[in-house]
């Protein structure tokens, strides 16, 4: 190499200890995979034989609200506000928070539901925003819906108004405009029925991508591939996050996180806790971690359930700008939550969870951007000074693609053999194609967008960024 | 480019080779798993395919048999039906519409859906289902024969009922009520048989569905010491709106001393109007 002895051994330790890195995180994939595999095959030959609507005949169903928040979402808000008010389920109301929006929707939602401001009283249980008023519809074919309109105070404030304002014990915060499965609530309400012994604090599930699928009257009729290439990649990358990732983490009792789009919670832990943190842009991650880390040092039996059906169906970005501020916003939030609560890691007081989840979290999903920025560098570096074994750089390349494809397509395999969502020859091979060009076009973006988070993180900045949504009910092209 | 002899002599040469063939390992794995994914891809979508022609098959010959009045026998000796009635998707399938319409249909219809499944030879492939080893086959098999109401399973069904599966278990439950009414329930009075919500729903669903009469005797559960059988009564005297037994249920009300059980009697009174 340089034929300088420190500068050699520096380079030779380095190359050393990237390679044991990536083998620990591939290593940690197959690992999480095969858990995943084996129990979703054990949750399918469960649910196979599930009667849902069952959950209907019981008039002590667990009593839900669902939360959604709202800004600037007059275009689509009475949609699906609609849609929401349809779903399959007994004991629930629907509260929609109005977060300051600059638009109309206040007057729309006024309009549509035929609301009148209610005598309620706000009681801050959990400080928030001030809220304006607090609307219920004079139309008993609405009775079920609330609206509170407050200040601006962003999503988690907005949450936790919700919050605030039910009486019901169970929360299922949502994204308003996500396109929600009709048994959905049936679902997530199953394990609170089910539960002895250990109390079930959250239950969580699958989000999907959306982006050209069919969807009527606020109903997703059929699935198909995105046509937009970049949205069309995502929907790999979510089969890899959710079917592989997050089921065998469930598995282990170890999720840290249940996504933002939607979960449902025990309200009393939650106030306990006090609510959504309103100082961080990763409150979903950050309120489960909370809550689970409660629970453990209040020595209270406690589980957070994960259902792998997929019920949640989203709009992914179609552009690389908003697609960038969405993925940094996840590595701020990843950060505030892991330095909130950095006193679990490798505490065994917190079990799986300090000893695996918040270690993996830390290492394969923080610092894996930095590492490979920092393996790049050094690439370039050794490039230049002329002391790179091209064959051997080739090779090694050639291996990590080929593991990239091999995760994707172990991901594919296994959305066939479960859910079956993709029912087109067309799609599979659209999603095949994506998953072979995955790891050179949009893997290196996602590392440049969490090293942006983490640039944003240093200097200060606390935005969520516009997330500009294009809204369903398109036709597919 | 210059270089250091250790590293290259014996580092490179045996880790490249190393790589090479984990990354052909790999790459092959990719392969195989698209390959499987496809092949997989196109039997389901061909399973579709057929699923579909017998649906259309089955719903034609049951058509037939139920609303224009031919016979049995008749219908039995349909080219297509006989050609494929042994296939296993098929008989999946043909009960899976018997089933659907055996759901929308009462009365004689219902009947002769029940005829229909025991004289076609179906009834054979859920029986084989129940005598299965295999405990969701069981399941699928119970829930078959109590739906279309074999009364020659009965046993059969009830002897399930201590398998070690909990959701065998369930299902005998829930069949034992389809085919004998609530008083089924009512043998378990002291037992140690543990009905979570989840259960008590599914039976309530079932009681519902299947409008199973009230038994004269409701009241019997609430002296079960098993509190699920007490919470499962009271919701059936809620269910069926048992004024007789609003006295019974205040009484057990100011005697417990177990909070969901005053919680739910509380409701069912609450509704009634009862006062406490």
């Amino acid at each position: 190499m340089t034929g300088i002895a420190f500068i050699d051994t520096l380079i030779f330790l380095f190359n050393y200890l990237i390679l044991v890195f990536a083998v620990f995180v591939m290593t940690s994939y197959v690992i999480l995979a095969v858990i995943s595999g084996f129990s979703l095959k054990a949750y399918l030959r469960q649910n196979r034989f599930v009667n849902y609507k069952a959950l209907l005949a019981l008039d002590s169903a667990p009593r839900v609200s669902l939360i959604a928040p709202a800004y600037n979402e007059g275009k689509t808000i009475v949609e699906n506000v609609r849609s929401l008010l349809a779903i399959n389920y007994n004991n629930f109301d629907v509260i929609v928070v109005n977060d300051g929006s600059k638009d109309d929707s206040i007057e729309i939602l006024t309009a549509a539901f035929e609301l009148v401001k209610s005598e309620t009283v706000y009681k801050q249980k959990i400080s928030t925003k001030d809220v304006r008023g607090i609307y219920r519809s004079s139309n008993k074919a609405f009775s079920k819906l609330i609206v509170v309109d407050k200040m601006n105070g962003g999503k988690a404030d907005a949450l936790n108004a919700g919050m605030n304002v039910t009486e019901n014990p169970y929360l299922v915060c949502i994204d308003v405009d996500c396109i929600m499965d009709k048994d959905v609530l049936l679902k997530l309400a199953k394990p609170y029925l089910e539960a002895s012994g250990k109390r079930i604090i959250a239950t969580g599930g699958v989000v999907r991508i959306a982006n050209s699928c069919i969807i009527r009257s606020g109903k997703l009729v059929e699935v198909r591939a995105p046509q937009n290439f970049l949205a069309r990649i995502q929907v790999i990358e979510y089969l890899r996050a959710f079917i592989l990732g997050r089921m065998a983490w469930s598995k282990l009792d170890g999720l840290l996180i249940i996504s933002g789009a939607f979960g449902m919670f025990d309200k009393e832990i939650a106030l306990r806790c006090g609510g959504y943190d309103t100082n961080t842009v990763g409150e979903d991650m950050e309120l489960i971690v909370r809550m689970r880390r409660y629970m453990i040092e209040q020595k209270e039996p406690y589980a957070v359930q994960y259902i792998p059906d997929p019920l949640c169906w989203t709009e992914a970005p179609e552009s690389y700008s908003i697609l960038r501020k969405q993925r940094s916003r996840w590595m701020r939030g990843t950060i505030e939550t892991l330095f909130t609560h950095r006193k679990m890691l490798f505490n065994p007081k917190y079990k799986t969870l300090g000893m695996l989840s918040y270690p993996y979290w830390l290492f394969f999903e923080y610092f894996a951007p930095i590492v490979e920025l920092l393996g790049l560098l050094i690439t370039f570096l050794l490039v230049i000074l002329g002391f790179i074994s091209w064959k051997y750089f080739f090779l090694f390349l050639f291996f990590v693609y080929s593991f990239a494809v091999m995760f994707s397509m172990i991901a594919l395999y296994t959305e066939e053999v479960t859910f079956k969502k993709y029912q087109r020859l067309e799609d599979l091979l659209k999603l095949t194609f994506v998953a072979i060009l995955e790891p050179i076009l949009f893997h290196p973006f996602t590392v440049y967008a969490a090293l942006k988070g983490n640039w944003e993180k240093i200097t200060g900045n606390k935005g969520w960024g516009e997330m500009t949504r294009k809204g369903f009910e398109k036709p597919p092209g | 480019m210059r270089s250091d002899p250790l590293i290259e002599t014996s580092f490179f040469p045996a880790m490249e080779e190393f790589v090479l063939w984990v990354a052909i390992a790999v790459f092959t794995t990719a392969v195989i798993f698209f390959i499987t994914t496809l092949v997989k891809s196109i039997k389901r979508l061909e399973e579709e395919r057929r699923k579909k022609k017998y649906q259309a098959l089955i719903e034609n010959i049951l058509f037939k048999y139920l609303f224009e009045e031919q016979s049995l026998e008749e219908v039995l000796k349909y080219p297509d039906f006989v050609e494929v009635k042994e296939q296993s998707l098929f008989q999946r399938v043909a009960i899976k519409a018997l089933i659907a319409l055996h759901d929308n249909y009462s009365g004689n219809y219902s009947k002769r859906l029940e005829h229909f499944f025991d004289a076609s030879g179906l009834v054979n492939y859920s029986i084989a289902k129940l005598e299965s080893n295999s405990w969701p086959h069981i399941v699928e098999g119970v829930r078959d024969l109590s739906t279309l109401n074999h009364g020659a399973s009965y046993s059969r069904i009830a002897s399930h009922i201590i398998h070690p599966h909990e959701l065998v278990k369930t299902e005998v439950l829930l069949a034992l009520i389809k085919m004998g009414g609530i008083e089924e329930i009512m043998k378990f009075k002291k037992s140690e048989l543990q009905l979570n919500d989840w259960i008590q729903s599914n039976i309530l669903y079932t009681v519902k569905k299947h409008r199973i009469p009230a038994p004269a005797n409701l009241d019997v559960m609430l002296e079960s010491k098993n509190t699920t059988i007490v919470l499962l009564a009271v919701r059936l005297i809620n269910y069926y709106k048992k004024a007789e037994y609003y006295d019974a249920l205040s009484l057990f009300y100011q005697e417990t001393k177990n909070k969901k059980l005053k919680r739910e009697i509380a409701q069912v009174l609450k509704n009634t109007e009862f006062v406490i």
